[in-house]
């Protein structure tokens, strides 16, 4: 530590009488830079100019996305981000900002619609990566645009995922990243945690959500996976999109959704905990929001199932006397 | 442990290499006084140490020096100008050491420059190797006590922690090494920039434009 007093810089003459961070080697900083996660690392760059410049080297980026997401290692996608690690890790880290008013500023431009979605999918049970899948899909057929919204990415799944588990399936950890590469952004639509979890005895399987970090216009992203309960076992991971009138999103609806969300900011890293509950938060309030227009709408038929039937009734009652007091 | 069977290895050494002089291999044995005659020890010999128990073994023979003792020790210079005396093994942690030993730079009665650490790092530093001589066992119990060592042994006060990484990096010792980086690392995780800057002492050196710039980059990682 800095100090001027006389006594302790006699007696350690001969090493520096203090020494700070930037007399230390840059390599054994590097070495300790590279055991830090992306919020610590991010606030090393801005602490001084040699952190900043050691920080910046590019190359502690891409190990940091690379660890986070294994999907990454594709050789198609490392030249991708190559680039600019730093960027798209800021990118796909942070959740997506929300607005509560529910509509998100979309750009004066209107940028086309993506014409490749490139997605990076890794799933974790109990803090062990299962799961790792890289999924190029063609956006800008009329196929895909006119059919319902859905990106598989268990096309080619043949084995068991992990043979002798068994999955539990509220212990999932997921991660679905969407990519942009015509634009070059990124965005991670999961809630990492589950948001839903539901059991339907008629299938014998259960179907886990992660939802809400992907709102807008009513429209939900959502990433489910399906695990059979009688193996234990993995069966489907998809990511659809959702409607609160439960109408059916088509895949050019899908596709304005993920732009939106795309563009618009991210939020502030609160920590993991804290994002997390947020996305929760989100798609219950997207649940409370569909609940409440159904009741609504069930009331509107009600009143108007009720003002039928009165008029019909009139009618007849109407007739009746016609007929009775002819 | 590893240290005995090293040093068991090269007096049998001494003797089958010495096997005119009488004299010499009766000298030695008796010397080794807490360790047993044990052929089935000294046939465990580590792999990877048998190019430098030749060498030292080649080097105790031609100098005839045989009563330095049952262990091999090697003197150090350090930065200060202390002498520190330490056993070969423990000393062999350091890869640096372990090369010039095997690189024959240093003679058996030479003393070692060590010019860029001080004595007390030193010895702290090869407090940790002579713990950690046994890496590897694979008993539980031990890798539990050794974690617990190196948790007492790394929570010292930031200077004596930059020493440690300045005196681990030049001598090469990995375990170290790592061990230090990962506390630091463990100082500064969550931590906003200005709570770095005041754990590790330094100051902002950034210009207005400069400093604008990072905090467009990297303002979304803290409060």
């Amino acid at each position: 530590m800095l100090t001027d007093s006389p006594a302790i810089t006699s007696s350690s003459l001969a090493a520096a009488t203090t020494t700070t961070i930037e007399d230390l080697h840059p390599d054994v900083v590097t070495r300790t830079l590279r055991l830090l996660d992306g919020p610590t690392l991010a606030a090393a760059c801005s602490a001084t100019s040699q952190l900043r410049s050691l920080s910046t080297q590019s190359d502690l980026w891409l190990k940091l996305c690379l660890s986070t997401w294994p999907s990454l290692q594709h050789p198609r996608f490392l030249p991708l981000i190559s680039a600019s690690p730093r960027y798209f890790f800021s990118d796909a880290f942070r959740f997506p900002a929300f607005h509560a008013n529910n509509a998100l500023p979309v750009s004066e431009e209107a940028a086309a619609l993506p014409g490749t979605l490139i997605s990076a999918v890794d799933i974790y049970h109990r803090g062990v990566l299962i799961f790792s899948r890289f999924v190029e899909t063609e956006t800008s057929s009329s196929w895909f645009r006119g059919s319902p919204f859905l990106i598989d990415a268990t096309d080619q799944m043949a084995e068991p995922l992990l043979p002798g588990v068994i999955i539990s399936p509220g212990e999932l950890m997921l991660s679905w990243i969407l990519f942009d590469p015509a634009q070059g952004r990124a965005v991670n639509v999961s809630s990492r945690r589950a948001v839903a979890v539901e059991r339907h005895w008629y299938t014998g399987e259960t179907v886990v959500r992660f939802a809400g970090a992907a709102v807008s216009e009513g429209k939900v992203i959502c990433a489910v996976v399906t695990c059979s309960e009688m193996t234990g076992q993995v069966q489907e991971v998809v990511l659809t999109a959702e409607d609160i009138d439960d109408v059916c999103v088509s895949g050019e609806e899908g596709l304005q959704v993920v732009r939106t969300v795309m563009e618009a900011g991210r939020n502030k890293w609160r920590g993991k905990a804290a994002e997390e509950e947020e996305a929760k938060e989100r798609y219950l309030e997207y649940l409370r929001g569909k609940r409440r227009r159904k009741e609504s709408r069930a009331r509107r038929e009600g009143a108007m199932d009720l003002c039928c039937t009165a008029i019909g009734v009139a009618v007849f009652l109407g007739f009746l006397a016609l007929v009775v007091f002819r | 442990m590893a240290a005995v069977t090293e040093t068991e290895s090269v007096d049998k050494k001494i003797r089958m290499m010495n096997s005119s002089s009488e004299e010499v291999a009766v000298e030695n044995p008796p010397a080794i006084n807490h360790m047993p005659e044990d052929d089935s020890a000294s046939a465990a010999i580590p792999a990877g140490n048998s190019l430098s128990d030749q060498v030292m073994a080649a080097a105790i023979s031609e100098t005839g020096e045989t009563g330095e003792g049952e262990k091999k020790n090697l003197r150090l210079m350090s930065s200060d100008g202390k002498e520190v005396v330490v056993e070969a093994a423990v000393a062999m942690k350091s890869q640096l050491i372990r090369q010039m030993i095997e690189a024959d730079c240093a003679g058996e009665s030479d003393v070692i420059n060590i010019p860029n650490v001080t004595a007390a790092v030193l010895s702290l530093i090869f407090r940790y190797c002579e713990k950690h001589l046994g890496d590897g066992d694979g008993d539980k119990a031990i890798a539990n006590d050794l974690k617990s060592f190196d948790e007492d042994f790394i929570s010292v006060d930031l200077d004596t922690l930059y020493d440690l990484l300045m005196g681990s990096n030049y001598l090469d010792v990995k375990g170290l090494l790592d061990l230090a980086c990962q506390k630091v690392a463990d100082l500064i995780k969550g931590k906003s920039p200005d709570e770095i800057r005041r754990i590790f002492n330094i100051e902002k050196d950034f210009s207005p434009e400069e400093e604008e710039e990072v905090n467009k980059e990297n303002k979304w990682a803290f409060e």
